[in-house]
């Protein structure tokens, strides 16, 4: 029921919600730090848009919180204290779910913006 | 700053630490990379931190609850790979809990639940008593103890209930029912709606039995008029005349007694026999409406002497009177099912223990791949909490089904006026069941775990490598034992003084011989049997008609039953005797035919009996039983002395004694009776009821002759409760028997269970010290010798649990005896033999295993 209606919440702030998204798909291919995750994000997106601090780390507090994904600390390439953040299955089906709304919206919105209407 | 501020104040800097590191970090990486960079916004570390905070919370609730399920799902797929451990400790447990739920739902019928009555801890009910020979007793009321009650303004409601015997007349057969006429307030002390129409308005209440109005019953309802609404206003004719029906009591309005109908009275102060019922008045609390009550009694003694026979009023919670003596029964059943449950538990705790150390090497394994002694400690308290809800709920269920049969064990009295007939399984038993699942689940895995070798890391390790038994487990498997015989004697030791107790109740000598001596009796209260003497001419009739069927000693009547029902009494005086104001001559009334005495079969100790010549207007006369003989003429002759009902300056005729008779155990209130001629005082209000009886040599025939008999007398009269003696007398135990067979079987479960615990236990504890009977035999011991010293510490340690037990038996025997007013068995021949038997049972379990051990190679036993 909470769950519910964070997720409703979640889905209201967009960018929010697409950030978190974003983090989940980067993490589906490979644990990383907070920088590095950021970092893929950025390449991924051409660097039309910085990440920045002040939204990506309460991005991953919140999905730890969730138990989406799961923070450890290791060490970095260059031997530096570092949090590293790893999915977990119930952040995998999270992603599974979210990437279907997705195309769903975003076809949704295409078709409308493009006047495709039958 | 007390620890836990401080450990949170620590885990506080950690985060902050943690936030700070990860911040700098992402700093760092950027300006590698040759970004802009500038120091993290003050804020942004805020809201971290706080973010930080419930992320860790959440993980916490998290881990454990996946810990927990984890568990969960290990527990059930080892104990599905160890099926015979699982199934035996369910089972056992099922046992164990079953019984305490069953038991705990007749209690929770009997204390808890509430009594159908609106706010029924402020209804009471009035009787008055007598205190003689340091014993109270209580007797019913009077009118003018209704008006004393109504006088001390403690009562909301004051009123009283007459028990009426009429019949129904007209409208096809005659039906005879048993109706109540209620004064008014009646309905307002209960506080029970009507479930069709209304209750008696005040003006109807004030008119009394003038008012022509009358209530029925759920069942008369149904029964005459199927059930249909437009009763009301119908008349129904009783032999006392025409009433309206203005209302349906609801199906199971029983209280005080399964009655038909009810209507309005009023009553005289003169008036005896009432049922009274009161509501406290608010703020009035019950004692002080009793010492305002008391405060009239000697009142009452003054201005009523005959209808008061001594005693004065006094309160009685209407729970302890639905009660009764029966509620402490119930007590004892729960004493014997705690019992059973230590047993029950204590052997699940061995079999943990034993499972633990056979598993010594693989808890060891796990301790060696960090599996923490805390984590080890909920393992073993998860296992025991699955097997003790498995077993829980089995038990349950089995309660459930027994809840039918279980019935038999709530006090009757309430069953019959309350129709709190049904053992519901509500959330009460629910409650304390899991409540009891719960805490026996985690005491057992707890105790195993902290007795069990295996769970301490380095103290497995030594174990494992010596193979042997560790110190510390040694310890608990030997207190085990002491524990599984102390529980084992306490619980054989109480079903032997309940089922030793009743057997000694149910062969009790009531001073005549029982199981040959028929009995029944008719009601001679209508009007058409009263007129004229009718009833004379009646038991007349029966005794001739019967007089084939009843032999030589002939038909015995009398007014009362001595084994079950009525209990008047009367007051009296002995000539020479003054009485004073202390003691109440009372004793109990019986009018009864010559022939009473020769079919009861009661010695004439002097004098003689009553024959055919003591009639109306012959010499007065009475028949006293030896009590009443020892009581006022102790050493003295008491035939031909004088004795009168009521005080000395009574109006009542002197009658001389002219025969002393064996005494009969009474159900009456008093311990003396007198027997007074039938035919001399055949209008006395005891002549309302006729018992007859009739020695036979075979029962069954001589059922069936008397209901023909009776039916040639009188068809309309409805032959009632014909039966034996003897099952009167069985039936007065009713209650206490099934407790005494159900502490039996509680017991003897108890006592096996126990034994079979001893029995594996002891075996256990032997197979374990195999390697130290190997060292011994090495080093040159007997192998008797070794024999003997095995046994010799057993039969201590269980010699110790027997003491333990057997004074905890002794210390509760008294109360077991109380509660089931038993006669207290020998206690101490009982309990010796039973010590020996247990000793010699625990002897036993160890030589079988020890023998084994030592008919092997010693050099095998050593490496083994």
């Amino acid at each position: 029921m909470a769950r519910q209606s964070r997720e409703a919440a979640d889905r209201g702030a967009l960018l929010r919600g697409t950030l978190e998204s974003m983090v989940l798909r980067v993490l589906a291919d490979g644990p990383d730090h907070g920088y590095g995750i950021g970092a893929r994000i950025e390449r991924a997106l051409d660097h039309a848009t910085p990440i920045e601090d002040g939204s990506l780390y309460p991005a991953l507090y919140r999905l730890e919180r969730r138990g989406l994904i799961q923070g450890s600390w290791g060490r970095s390439e260059a031997n530096r204290r570092a949090r590293f953040y790893a999915l977990t299955p119930k952040g995998r089906a999270a992603l599974a779910r979210r990437t279907r709304e997705w195309a769903a919206f975003a076809r949704a919105v295409s078709r409308l913006l493009t006047g495709a209407s039958r | 700053m007390t620890p836990w501020r401080r450990r949170s104040r620590a885990r506080e800097d950690d985060l902050r630490r943690d936030v700070r590191d990860e911040l700098t970090f992402s700093a760092e990486m950027r300006a590698k990379d040759g970004r802009r960079t500038g120091p993290p916004p003050a804020e942004l570390e805020h809201q971290l931190v706080r973010l930080a905070r419930s992320r860790d919370r959440h993980g916490r609730v998290r881990r454990l609850l996946s810990e927990l399920r984890f568990d969960l799902v290990d527990t059930v797929r080892r104990l599905r790979r160890a099926p015979a451990f699982a199934l035996g400790t369910i089972a056992i447990v099922a046992i164990g809990l079953g019984a305490n739920s069953a038991v705990f739902s007749v209690a929770n019928t009997a204390f808890l639940r509430p009594l159908p009555f609106a706010d029924a801890a402020r209804l009471v009910r009035v009787q008055e008593f007598s205190q003689l020979d340091g014993t109270i007793r209580w007797v019913d009321g009077s009118g003018a103890s209704l008006e004393a009650m109504q006088r001390t303004g403690a009562f909301a409601y004051a009123a009283a209930l007459n028990p009426v015997w009429t019949a129904l007349v007209g409208q096809g057969e005659t039906e005879r029912i048993s109706a109540g006429a209620v004064t008014a307030g009646w309905n307002a002390a209960l506080g029970v709606p009507a479930q069709l129409g209304r209750w008696f308005t005040a003006d109807e209440e004030a008119a009394g039995d003038g008012a022509g109005v009358a209530l029925i019953s759920d069942r008369l309802w149904h029964a005459r008029y199927g059930g249909r609404t437009d009763v009301l206003g119908a008349t129904l004719a009783f032999d006392g005349g025409v009433r309206t029906i203005v209302g349906v009591l609801p199906p199971g309005y029983r209280f005080p007694y399964d009655a038909d109908a009810w209507w309005p009275t009023r009553v005289q102060p003169g008036v005896r026999g009432l049922f009274l019922a009161g509501r406290l008045a608010p703020g009035v609390s019950f004692e002080d409406a009793n010492q305002r009550l008391a405060a009239l009694g000697p009142g009452l003694l003054r201005d009523y002497p005959a209808v008061m026979h001594g005693n004065t009023p006094g309160l009685r919670p209407i729970r302890e009177i639905l009660i009764g003596d029966e509620g402490r029964v119930v007590f004892v059943l729960s004493w014997a099912v705690a019992v059973l449950l230590l047993i029950v538990a204590s052997n699940v705790t061995m079999l943990f223990i034993a499972r633990m150390v056979a598993r010594e090497r693989e808890l060891a394994v796990r301790a060696a791949l960090g599996c923490g002694r805390a984590r080890q400690v909920r393992h073993l308290v998860t296992e025991a909490v699955v097997i003790f809800a498995a077993g829980g709920a089995i038990g349950l269920a089995l309660a459930a089904v027994a809840g039918r049969a279980l019935v038999v064990l709530v006090p009757h009295v309430l069953v019959e006026q309350t129709s709190m007939a049904s053992l519901s399984i509500d959330w009460r038993v629910l409650g304390v069941t899991a409540a009891l699942a719960l805490g026996c689940g985690v005491v057992v895995g707890v105790v195993a775990a902290w007795r069990a070798p295996g769970v301490d890391l380095t103290d497995a390790l030594r174990a494992s490598a010596r193979a042997g038994s560790s110190a510390s487990s040694r310890r608990a498997l030997g207190a085990l034992v002491v524990a599984e015989l102390a529980l084992a004697a306490v619980s054989i030791s109480t079903a032997l003084t309940v089922a030793g107790g009743l057997r000694q109740l149910e062969g009790r000598d009531v001073g005549f011989r029982t199981d040959d001596l028929v009995t029944w009796h008719v009601e001679l209260s209508t009007p058409r049997l009263r007129s004229g003497g009718a009833h004379l001419a009646l038991a007349d009739r029966i005794a001739e008609r019967l007089a084939p069927v009843a032999g030589p000693a002939g038909v015995g009547m009398s007014t009362v039953n001595p084994l079950c029902c009525g209990d008047w009494g009367s007051q009296m005086s002995v000539e020479g005797h003054p009485v004073t104001a202390e003691t109440a001559n009372v004793v109990n009334w019986r009018l009864v035919t010559p022939s009473f005495f020769r079919a009861l079969g009661l010695r004439t100790l002097a004098g003689r009996v009553f024959d055919e010549h003591d009639v109306v207007g012959s010499e007065p006369v009475v028949v006293i039983d030896e009590r009443f003989a020892r009581r006022y003429f102790p050493g003295q002759r008491a035939v031909d002395a004088r004795v009168k009902r009521g005080p000395t300056d009574s109006p009542n005729p002197w009658m001389r004694v002219v025969g002393v008779v064996s005494a009969v155990e009474d159900s009456g209130p008093y311990s003396e009776t007198w027997y007074l001629p039938y035919r001399q005082r055949p209008d006395a209000p005891s002549t309302e009821d006729l018992y007859m009886w009739i020695r036979t040599p075979d029962v069954a025939r001589t059922f069936a002759d008397v209901r023909a008999g009776m039916r040639e007398v009188d068809p309309s009269l409805p032959v009632l409760e014909l039966r034996t003696m003897e099952d009167i007398k069985q039936t007065a135990l009713g209650q206490r028997r099934h407790a005494a067979v159900a502490a039996g079987a509680f017991g003897a479960a108890g006592g096996l269970l126990a034994l079979c615990g001893v029995y594996a236990l002891v075996a256990f504890v032997v197979t374990r010290e195999q390697r130290d009977m190997g060292v011994r035999l090495a080093l040159g011991a007997t192998a008797s010798g070794v024999l003997r010293h095995v046994i010799a510490r057993l039969v201590r340690l269980g010699a110790a649990g027997v003491l333990v037990g057997v004074v905890v038996a002794r210390a509760v025997e008294p109360r077991v005896v109380t509660a089931m007013a038993a006669q207290p068995l020998r206690f101490w021949p009982v309990a010796l033999v039973m010590a020996a038997a247990l000793l010699a049972a625990a002897a036993a379990a160890a030589w079988v295993p020890a023998r084994r051990i030592l008919t092997l190679d010693p050099m095998r036993a050593l490496g083994d």
